[in-house]
């Protein structure tokens, strides 16, 4: 069963999108700051990263950097409510995989963390 | 078109300045040209005077030449007074050896020349170097007012140009200050619509979808005020209001948003407390001072909220355990889109309007609100101070204390 880990700050984005994800049937990890998920991928795993940009401490690409940084190479989708481009192109040329704007669609959010499954295997 | 892209980009890349920076270039440009065309102009003007001084002597000339042909020809001598109305001639013995601006009064009185007077020369000389120095000083004040037009209209641009992406990331903010709540009721609107969910799950994440629509409420509400008070179209409808009563009923409602053991108060030792206040404009500061509390909280938040009335006015104290602030930024902390972003914690958001807007309200509604904190990690109290009604004109306050 694929694992998703998830870094959203936001509690109620976060708390959907854990339940949607678990009735897909992913296995789901979640923080909601950088640092904690950084310190449960020292030794823990999981096989897509779903990270949001704006976070407390430490955010959202400072931690893609760091994840990419350690070797890691797992798909990420950065999610983020801001629209600039700079940060969007900033943001998959540091390693991410993809990119969702918020508000997202919660099916087009699972069809794109398949996809990026399905990419990884 | 491709190929001048070409170039601005090496361009760009070799001096080390991206494209943005085309209002210095353009500025600089247009200040050298110019300078160039007001240096060209001056010399113009100098080249000007220097032929017209040239042509002046010249005639000047041709005239003693005239006069000496028609004295030499005269048979009676020539008298001193005979170029009394000539004042730049001088009739005097030639001198010897000869000097290349007389001339002789050839043929019958070779011993007399006549030359230009030292009057007119001098009168001449300081006429041409006034104009030199008049064609100079010109050029060089037009060239001062090219400088400081220049230089005032650079910061203009300079001044729009911060101004545009000021804006540009206030709106930003605002737009991600929008978006976030959508985001989590619209997945919990799809999510109920794909799901049943039990009483128990669904009770909490009613309250969290509640919880976002009220942060989307307060957000409109601000926006709107800030406005309408930038506009000047905010009206307050201030009277006297209960205050005791209000606040508790106040903090009550902010269960939602705080559980009730992080909240401490000594509103219930007070009775009754008459201020002059719009109970709506209380209701949106003490909104964004709570909010404010809330949001920076990188713990769990403690608030305290205390009321003490002092000298004609009623102080409301907020005080939090968050993450404060320095000292000396207890003023800008109110300034409109302003967010001390250096000492708040890292990836929050907010418009930076919600304090702003609390001040103006308060000293609309004639009394004052006002930060303060320790430093850093030492968290913030927030004071707002409104005057207390008084139930006739030279009475005393209503309030009565238990």
């Amino acid at each position: 069963m694929a694992v998703v880990m998830l870094v959203e700050d936001e509690e109620l984005i976060s708390t959907m999108v854990e339940i949607n994800l678990k009735r897909e049937g992913f296995d789901v990890v979640s923080f909601g700051a950088s640092e904690p998920a950084l310190e449960y991928l020292e030794t823990g795993s999981c096989d897509v990263i779903l990270l949001d940009i704006m976070l407390p401490g430490m955010n959202g690409p400072e931690a893609l950097k760091e994840i990419r940084g350690r070797g890691i190479t797992t798909p990420v989708l950065m999610l983020t409510a801001r629209h600039d481009l700079d940060l969007k192109v900033g943001t998959l040329e540091s390693g991410a995989d993809d990119y969702l704007t918020k508000p997202f669609d919660m099916d087009e959010l699972l069809a794109r963390i398949r996809v990026l499954l399905r990419r990884k295997d | 078109m491709r190929a001048l892209r070409g170039i601005r980009e090496r361009l760009g890349a070799t001096l080390g300045w991206t494209w943005t920076h085309r209002h210095h270039v353009l500025f600089g440009g247009s200040l050298f040209f110019l300078t160039l065309l007001m240096a060209w102009w001056t010399l113009f003007l100098k080249e000007s005077v220097d032929r017209e001084r040239a042509d002046s002597q010249q005639i000047l000339q041709l005239r003693i030449e005239n006069y000496a042909s028609v004295l030499g020809h005269q048979l009676v001598p020539p008298q001193p007074d005979v170029l009394d109305s000539e004042k730049n001639i001088s009739l005097l013995a030639c001198p010897d050896p000869p000097d290349p601006f007389t001339v002789q009064l050839s043929p019958h009185h070779p011993t007399w020349c006549l030359t230009p007077s030292e009057l007119s020369i001098s009168s001449m000389d300081r006429q041409y170097r006034l104009r030199n120095a008049m064609v100079f000083g010109e050029g060089a004040l037009s060239f001062l007012l090219i400088l400081v037009t220049g230089l005032m209209l650079y910061r203009l641009l300079d001044a729009e140009k911060r101004a545009s992406q000021e804006l540009q990331e206030i709106w930003s903010r605002v737009t991600h200050e929008i978006k976030t709540p959508i985001t989590g009721i619209k997945a919990l609107l799809q999510t109920l619509e794909k799901q049943e969910l039990s009483p128990d799950e669904l009770r909490p994440l009613l309250k969290l979808g509640m919880r976002e629509v009220e942060r989307q409420e307060k957000l409109a509400e601000n926006l709107l005020i800030g406005q309408r008070l930038a506009r000047g179209f905010y009206q307050l409808q201030t009277s006297r209001l209960e205050l005791v009563a209000f606040l508790r009923n106040y903090l009550e409602h902010q269960v939602i948003r705080i559980p009730r053991e992080q909240v401490s108060s000594n509103v219930g030792g007070f009775e009754t407390l008459l201020v002059q206040a719009d109970p709506n404009a209380l209701r949106v500061i003490l909104d964004n001072l709570v909010e404010n509390s809330v949001k920076y909280s990188d713990k769990k938040l403690l608030l305290q909220v205390f009321i003490e009335e002092l000298d004609g006015a009623v102080m409301i104290h907020l005080k939090d355990n968050g993450p404060g602030f320095e000292p000396s930024q207890s003023r800008k902390v109110f300034d409109a889109y302003k967010r001390l972003s250096a000492e708040l914690p890292k990836g929050k958001q907010g418009t930076g309007m919600g304090l702003h807007i609390s001040r103006r309200l308060a000293v609309e509604m004639g009394g004052e609100l006002t930060a303060e904190s320790a430093g850093v990690g030492f968290g913030a109290t927030f004071t707002l101070t409104l005057r207390v009604a008084r139930s006739d004109p030279g009475g005393s306050s209503d309030k009565e204390k238990k």
